[in-house]
């Protein structure tokens, strides 16, 4: 579905991200690992195409900087940046007029989307607030709707459980089991290891640019480690 | 286009919604009641000059037909009383050089001006980083949509199209006064309003072009600027060439050298100032020749924007996650979050000399020290280097102007050593801002008054890059 061939990426002299070979597969949930600096940001944001960089990134065989490509993925950031002046149900018609989600059927396509997002993630009260009138958690809800909001093909998620009460966690992982039950594509880049050590069918764990591991999960069982074990056997001492 | 007619009519909106709950609304309201009241007043003080004037100039136009009567042979209505008659203030604005009427060559030589100080305002613009076009939030919501780069430049760059207009509708409140006061027939008003709108969308789409390429090869960046300013070099040595003959005849010069027929031809440029020429002149072949120009013109460069390969997001990217950080840690009302720099510092700076004061007053030694250690001979900053200048080089010509004689060296050292402390104090900046912001302010074991009088005594405002 994602593919990603000999991707070098350099900010001036730093090797961000050396020669990265790496494929994501329908329905998978793939774990992104490594510790601060590994080249998880830069890596995620050379797949959505915001980045320059050497070597080749594919969606479903689209240049992942076209809008083909676009169309087909989500993205989820770190850190929520949103318009002061527009409100909540406004920034979710927003992304809707951006997608053009309405197509010839109108609203109606995606406002049910919209209500159904919003109830999962306890913002149908808040629909009124501007962007920023909201606190930084209710921020991060409204992030993660306005990237689902499109119904992406292939979703690469930054630290997206940073803020997020507990219900909200909840929901989110249970968002993502349904797209992988729907055979969609999700990458999730964290430091929390226990909040996704249920979710993933593979494992990448990066080190200054590299890659240190890219193991399924049944592979690792095979090997007899937990995750947490094996990210510190790679991060820690190289193996 | 239906997004961004979205975005601008919400946000506007809310804006509305917003300003109406704050101060904002009754200052306005203030405004507009002082800005009535006092125009009120005005117009009745005029109401009333005006009819005095008429009851003056009626009793004067009385006496001199009176002593008219009684004069004898006089042969002429002039009398030292004065002629009271009102000059003809309806009439049209000539503007004559050598005695010809050059009021043409004026209206293009504005025109001319105005079109292209827009366009390389708009060229120079070009130059910016992405974060200073686009919003934070452009990048996370945006920037991941299926939409060419271009467009979302196109939707980011038309928010910020509100000055324009406001000089736009600036424009159109002109149109009587040039109409009434320049002769313009509705034709010559009506291709200035056109000349104007064009001249802003081509100006944004431009600058659309321009940062796409500089912005994609950001190679060519630093070239940008430098183009403009050769551009502008080279049509001005052009000019001076061209006017050695007219000697001080500057505008006859400026007329012969901008206002060549030729120049008409310009792709855009010339055809702008040549559609509002040939309308003002009545020639409506031109004109239509000029708008055709125009449109197939903007057309091209609409399908040349959008066919370029962009790959801008980076350049925007990288600083607006930082603005993002700085306005959250705005938002949680800090001075500061974390802390980054552009460049390194030089490995010649003392870095472990912090070893002065004791509670509350390391605030104060702090500041010291800082500035012992990065300000050039342990005093002066860029700023305090650059009020010094400013305020020795505005002496030195003061006196020079008062005196109109050399400058004495002596005479002003005491001024600027007078400016040169006071510079020093000035760079000292908001001395509580920064310090009061951070947690330790508050938690080292002092009381807040002594913390806050040392941090105000040995602040540094900036320190040197």
């Amino acid at each position: 579905m994602l593919n990603v061939s000999h991707v070098t990426k350099k900010y001036g002299k730093v090797l961000a991200c050396d020669d990265l070979n790496f494929h994501l597969d329908p329905g998978t949930v793939t774990v992104l690992l490594g510790p601060n600096g590994a080249g998880k940001s830069t890596i995620i944001k050379a797949m959505i195409g915001f980045l320059k960089y050497e070597g080749e990134i594919t969606v479903r065989d689209f240049s992942n900087k076209t809008p083909d490509a676009r169309r087909l993925l989500g993205y989820i950031p770190e850190m929520p940046s949103l318009y002061p002046n527009l409100t909540v149900s406004e920034h979710m018609e927003f992304i809707a007029r951006a997608y053009k989600l309405g197509g010839s059927v109108g609203r109606d396509a995606y406002q049910s989307r919209i209500e159904e997002l919003f109830e999962r993630f306890e913002l149908t009260d808040k629909r009124k607030k501007f962007g920023d009138e909201l606190s930084k958690g209710m921020q991060q809800k409204l992030n993660i709707c306005l990237g689902l909001l499109p119904e992406p093909q292939v979703l690469l998620l930054d630290e997206p459980m940073i803020g997020l009460d507990p219900h909200a966690i909840k929901e989110l992982k249970s968002l993502i089991e349904e797209m992988r039950q729907e055979g969609k594509t999700i990458l999730v880049s964290t430091h929390m290891i226990d909040s996704v050590d249920m979710l993933w069918d593979r494992t990448i764990i990066m080190k200054e640019g590299r890659i240190q591991a890219n193991l399924t999960r049944d592979e690792l069982a095979a090997d007899g480690r937990s995750l947490e074990q094996l990210f510190f056997d790679r991060t820690e001492d190289n193996a | 286009m239906r997004l961004y007619g979205y975005y601008a009519l919400h946000s506007f909106v809310n804006q509305i919604r917003k300003l109406l709950k704050t101060w904002v609304l009754i200052f306005l309201l203030v405004c507009a009641l002082l800005g009535g009241l006092i125009g009120l007043g005005a117009g009745i003080l005029s109401e009333v000059a005006e009819d005095e004037t008429e009851e003056i100039a009626e009793i004067t136009a009385e006496m001199t037909a009176e002593s008219d009567e009684y004069s004898i042979g006089a042969g002429s209505a002039d009398s030292d009383t004065g002629d009271m008659s009102v000059e003809n203030e309806d009439e049209v604005f000539v503007f004559e050089v050598n005695g010809k009427d050059a009021t043409s060559d004026l209206i293009e030589l504005i025109v001319g001006g105005i079109i292209l100080a827009v366009f390389l305002f708009e060229m120079i613009c070009a130059d910016k980083t992405g974060s200073s076009i686009f919003l934070p939030a452009d990048v996370n919501l945006l920037f991941a949509s299926p939409m060419k780069p271009q467009s979302v430049l196109l939707f980011r760059l038309m928010t910020q199209i509100g000055a324009l207009v406001i000089s736009s509708i600036y424009v159109m409140l002109q149109l009587p006064n040039l109409m009434l006061n320049l002769g313009l027939g509705i034709r010559g008003a009506a291709a200035i309003l056109l000349v104007w709108i064009f001249t802003l969308v081509i100006g944004k789409l431009i600058q659309v072009l321009f940062y796409t390429l500089a912005a994609t090869h950001t190679g060519r960046k630093p070239y940008l600027r430098k183009g403009v300013c050769a551009l502008v070099l080279v049509v001005a040595a052009a000019f001076f060439l061209s006017s050695r003959p007219y000697g001080s005849e500057h505008f006859s010069a400026a007329a012969a050298f901008f206002n060549h027929k030729w120049t008409r031809w310009i792709p855009f440029w010339g055809w702008l100032k040549g559609l509002c020429m040939f309308a003002i002149a009545g020639e409506t072949q031109g004109a239509l020749l000029c708008l055709a120009a125009l449109l197939i013109g903007s057309a091209a460069l609409i399908f040349a924007i959008w066919s370029i390969k962009a790959d801008f997001y980076e350049d925007a990217m990288a600083k607006s996650e930082e603005t993002a950080e700085l306005l959250e840690v705005r938002q949680a009302e800090k001075s500061t979050g974390f802390v980054k720099r552009k460049k390194d510092r030089s490995e010649k700076i003392r870095r472990d000399g912090m070893r002065y004061g004791s509670g509350a007053n390391v605030f104060f030694f702090r500041s010291l020290y800082n500035r012992f250690r990065f300000a050039h001979l342990g005093i002066f900053t860029k700023t305090a280097d650059f009020y010094l200048a400013a305020a020795a080089g505005v002496t030195a010509l003061c006196r020079y102007l008062q005196d109109g004689t050399e400058t004495d060296g002596f005479r002003f050292l005491p001024v600027v050593l007078t400016l040169s402390a006071l510079a020093f104090w000035r760079t000292l900046g908001n001395p509580l801002e920064e310090d009061t912001s951070k947690d330790f302010f508050r938690m080292i074991p002092e009381s807040t008054e002594k913390k806050a009088a040392l941090v105000s005594s040995g602040r540094n405002g900036e320190l040197p890059a």
